[in-house]
């Protein structure tokens, strides 16, 4: 590749849940790929996705029950595995996007109150 | 809820592995194909497309295994190639896998089968309704002698006053005689309360239970057939409630039927009960003061033992002290405890016993594991080397030997089933009401606890052991196996040592179990058993009520019985008083001119009453004076023989002959002591001999339960066809309770110590083969280790016996430390071991250095054999072999 934005940051761990969660109930069904590249771009390639690690976690999403996947004919006329977001997976969306609000938003807060150091109290 | 279906989607994988592997690589086909047809569009060229695309996606393999991780059960999955890869290299070694899948298979069979006595015995629930709650209790009452039974009076006030029993119910045991049906049997049957059945939770089939009026004196000619004599002697007669039938001469009338497989709460299969039948009134005045033997109350909810005993304790303080003033104490335990307290010791002996021998067996796959592992070092650490983690390793070996534990856990319990039927043969527990030896859920969890503990004994240590892989060296290494071989023979020969410190523990119990019995069967008995027919005959029938017709009864039996073919000596004697006999002296008497008040202190003798040629056909000796002769007639001045032990204890370096001696009541006369005879075994084989005063039978009152013996070569079969033929002849009413040879009634008598030494014996039969070939095996194993080094040594001008002596050092090194803790654990055991010895102190020297120097000497044989064949080997072959 030619020139890697200067800070990518890795996917945080268990964010990528959300993150796929949040692709297909947005966009609808789509493949592992799409979901891949729509999360790159979205995040505007900040977001550094081990593009491999999507596959073990969606077969765990698929196994709690949050995605269906169907095989079907991609774009391009291949055949390719279709995952879609279920009831139980908007449900889980739901939960986790106000986790993650909330979370924030502490460390928002928690950022804010307290006032800056000088350099040399930091230890 | 999700880790549900996460659970389910894990488990359908399992079966569709193959499907979800293929979709998984179409799937990361199709993302590199599409990123790489992207990156082409983006203007890279074919290569570098593909390249970018791959880096992107990050290490494929990787991904696969956390997705195969995820996609079913890792460790189902990997427990199922362990397996299949054990089964293989089990089955490579058929003879290892049927040696050591035997020895444990045997081990654990043992065991089982002893639990399943246990089990069946001492930790079943006995079979009445809630029987946690059931209690047995007993006044002890002490005066000059100490009798454990409850004189009515005062269990019929414990029963009205209490305040934390439900109920109580007293019962004794008698011997009735049946006629009017068929011909007259004798049955053992019992005098219980009515509250007795609805206190142990037991319905009639037929019929009812005894109403409370009679439990009354005059009321209580009613009677509940057991099930079985109802099946035998009255053809399972639906319409048997309301027929009378006679018992001792009186009428009884059935109101019911015990239910089939009923236990009587005690030691005797009783065929019949009837009512207690007292004269309670009379008894609450204490003007009559018969004995209850067994009482038993059910606890009601919520009280504990504790304040039932205080408060039969306040209810006893509060009550008149009967006239002879006694020390009255109290004694009350679990029903189940009073049932089966003896059996529990013995049954805990034989169980650890067991556990030893598999214990042993335990060991000696271990070391056939090791030694096993040992030469599969380079398979190991070639797995090692691939990456096997040692974790892992350890977790391969030890499913095989799970493997290995499962075969044999089945096999074990089929044989302790198949050992059911010897067991209940060999088993004195037949006679406590025993049926069979249930298999039960507790005896299966026990057999497969035991399997499992013993695949982690066995499997542990070498699994541990040899996946200590020192890589470079074991890979490099060319034929010689190197799998940290001295650290493993260290373990080795440590695992030899603790077997034959085990061996010598079991040996030495069994030498000490096996002495004790033989005093207590066969020394100082004090009488010869051979050629000795005892029979017994219970003149409890309305005929012999007085004493004269009894009398003439026992003098004509005694006359026809002389004369019957191949009976050489007759006599007759009470039937309690016949070795091996079972309970204490008990009665008092007094000796002339010393002051022994009636009811002060007295000294205490057995009074059995005896014809003349009684001492003659036991072959008691005579010690001083005369034995009875015919003249001790009823005319006669009474006289009595003594025995060493009243001698010994009341005549301190007095000569006793011409002494008078008073047995009973003062309406007795004086009787004068002709002889001294020695001592015998009276109050059971493990009690020492009492006093006792022989009385001429004519002198006294004729016996109700009347005892022959006879002196006879033949057979007691035959005698017994004869003497029988001959009473019915003489009273076709009067049955005969029981004849059988004099050896017959001792091993009977002793059939729990029996039990326990025969098992004992066999289990220490087995440790010892089981454990010599484990130390010959380890033995085998170093010499193996060390044929070059021996080689070499005979190189350089070693003799034979220098080797064979290096080898035989090498042996002392693993038997002395064996047999030093063998000691220190029989000194720990054997306290365990006393409460079932008799005559042999449990610390018996010559038994332990007997038994040590014979282990010892066993053992060096063990490690004999290895030396010699290290010795013959030739060393040229084997120095060339490099």
């Amino acid at each position: 590749m030619k020139n890697e934005p200067a800070e990518r940051a890795d996917v945080l761990q268990g964010t990528l849940i959300l993150l796929v969660l949040r692709t297909l109930d947005a966009l609808g069904p789509l493949h592992g790929y799409g979901i891949a590249r729509r999360i790159e771009q979205i995040s505007g390639d900040l977001l550094q996705l081990n593009q491999g690690t999507l596959y073990p976690c969606l077969l765990r999403m698929e196994q709690e029950g949050w995605v269906a996947s169907k095989w079907g004919a991609s774009e391009k006329n291949r055949k390719a595995k279709f995952y879609s977001i279920t009831a139980p997976g908007r449900r889980q969306l739901a939960k986790e996007t106000k986790d993650w609000q909330r979370m924030s938003s502490t460390i928002d807060r928690f950022l804010e109150a307290i006032p800056d150091l000088p350099a040399g109290d930091v230890s | 809820m999700s880790w549900r279906s996460v659970f389910a989607a894990r488990f359908r994988g399992l079966f569709i592995k193959g499907n979800l592997e293929r979709e998984l690589d179409d799937e990361i086909r199709f993302h590199l194909d599409m990123q790489a047809e992207d990156n082409r569009r983006a203007g890279m060229d074919l290569a570098e497309a593909r390249y970018a695309a791959m880096r992107s996606f990050g290490l494929v393999e990787p991904v696969k295994e956390s997705y195969r991780e995820r996609r079913t059960f890792a460790l189902v999955e990997t427990a199922v190639r362990d397996m299949l890869h054990g089964a293989r290299s089990l089955g490579r070694l058929p003879g290892f896998t049927i040696a050591a899948g035997l020895s444990l298979a045997l081990g654990i069979g043992v065991t089982t089968a002893i639990f399943t006595v246990l089990n069946a015995v001492a930790l079943r629930p006995l079979p009445y309704a809630d029987a946690d709650r059931l209690f047995w209790m007993t006044q002890i009452l002490k005066k000059s002698s100490t009798d454990e039974v409850t004189l009515t009076g005062y269990f019929l006030e414990w029963r009205r006053q209490n305040q934390t029993f439900t109920d109580l119910a007293g019962y004794n045991y008698q011997t009735s005689i049946l006629t009017g049906r068929d011909e007259a049997t004798e049955l053992r049957t019992a005098k219980v309360s009515a509250s007795l059945l609805p206190l142990l939770g037991v319905q009639p089939v037929l019929g009812r239970n005894f109403l409370k009026r009679e439990d009354y004196k005059g009321f209580d000619h009613v009677a509940i057939l057991g099930n079985a004599l109802w099946q035998q002697r009255f053809g399972a007669n639906p319409k048997i409630v309301g027929q009378a039938i006679t018992l001792d001469g009186s009428p009884f009338t059935i109101v019911g039927v015990l239910p089939p497989g009923f236990m009587f709460p005690g030691s005797d299969h009783v065929q019949l009960i009837t009512p207690l039948g007292k004269d309670e009134a009379a008894e609450l005045r204490h003007e009559v003061g018969s004995v209850i033997f067994n009482v038993i109350g059910r606890l009601k909810p919520g009280v504990t033992l504790e304040q039932a005993k205080a408060d039969l304790a306040v209810i006893q303080s509060r009550l008149p002290v009967p006239a002879f003033h006694p020390t009255i104490t109290l004694k009350i335990l679990p029903l189940r405890a009073h049932l089966l307290g003896d059996v529990k010791a013995a049954g805990i002996i034989l169980v650890a016993a067991a556990g030893f021998v598999l214990l042993i067996a335990c060991a000696n796959v271990s070391n056939l594991l090791l030694t096993r592992w040992m030469q599969r070092g380079r398979e190991l650490a070639i797995r090692a080397a691939l990456g096997g983690s040692r974790a892992r390793l350890v977790c391969q070996l030890l499913t095989e030997n799970a493997l290995l534990g499962v075969l044999a856990c089945f096999a074990g319990i089929a044989l302790a089933f198949c050992a059911r039927r010897p067991m209940i043969a060999l088993s004195p527990y037949h006679l406590s009401g025993l049926q069979g030896l249930p298999f039960d859920a507790h005896v299966l969890g026990f057999a497969v606890a035991l399997g499992l503990l013993t695949t982690l004994l066995f499997g542990l240590l070498p699994a541990f052991r040899v996946t200590k892989v020192e890589l470079a060296e074991a890979i490099k290494a060319g034929e010689a196996p190197v799998v940290s071989g001295r650290g493993s023979l260290g373990v080795l020969s440590a695992i030899a040592a603790a077997e034959i410190a085990i061996i010598l523990v079991l040996s030495t119990g069994a030498g000490l179990m096996l002495q004790s019995f033989w005093k207590m069967r066969y020394v100082s008995l004090g009488f010869r058993p051979d050629h000795l027919v005892v029979a017994t005959l219970n003149l409890s029938g309305s005929a012999y009520r007085e004493e004269a017709p009894r009398s003439a009864f026992i003098q004509e039996l005694l006359e026809r019985t002389q004369s019957l073919p191949g009976v050489e000596l007759a006599a007759v004697t009470n039937a309690a008083e016949i070795p091996p006999g079972d309970f204490h002296a008990t009665n008092t008497f007094a000796i002339e001119r010393r002051n022994q008040p009636l009811g002060g202190v007295r000294p205490i003798a057995r009074y059995p009453a005896v014809s003349a040629a009684y001492f003659a056909i036991l072959g008691i000796p005579l010690l001083q004076g005369r034995l009875f002769q015919d003249s001790d007639g009823v005319k006669a001045p009474p006289v009595v023989v003594v025995n060493r032990a009243l001698v010994h204890r009341y005549f301190d370096r007095e000569n006793p002959i011409g002494k008078r001696v008073r047995t009973g009541g003062d309406d007795q006369p004086w009787r004068t002591i002709a002889g001294v005879v020695e001592d015998v075994k009276t109050s059971g084989l493990t009690s020492a001999p009492e006093p006792t005063i022989y009385l001429p039978y004519r002198q006294t009152d004729a016996p109700a339960e009347v005892g022959l013996v006879m002196r006879s070569p033949l057979e007691a079969g035959i005698v017994a066809a004869e003497l029988r033929k001959s009473i019915a002849s003489l009273d076709a009413s009067q049955p005969v309770s029981s004849v059988q040879a004099m050896g017959e009634r001792l091993s009977e008598s002793v059939s729990g110590p029996r039990f326990t030494t025969v098992l004992l014996f066999a289990f220490a039969g087995l440790a010892i083969v089981l454990g010599l070939i484990g130390v010959y095996g380890v033995m085998g194993c170093r010499v193996r280790w060390q044929l070059r080094e021996l080689a070499v040594r005979q190189a350089l001008g070693a003799q034979q016996q220098d080797v064979i002596w290096h080898v035989l050092r090498q042996g002392f090194a693993i038997i002395l430390p064996g047999l030093a803790a063998g000691l220190l654990g029989t000194i720990a055991l054997s306290r365990l071991l006393s409460s079932v010895l008799y005559g042999i102190s449990a610390y018996d020297p010559p038994t332990f250095v007997m038994v040590a120097t014979g282990m010892a000497g066993v053992a060096l044989l063990a490690c004999w054999v290895p030396a010699m064949r290290a010795a013959r080997s030739d060393p040229l072959q084997l120095l060339r072999h490099d």
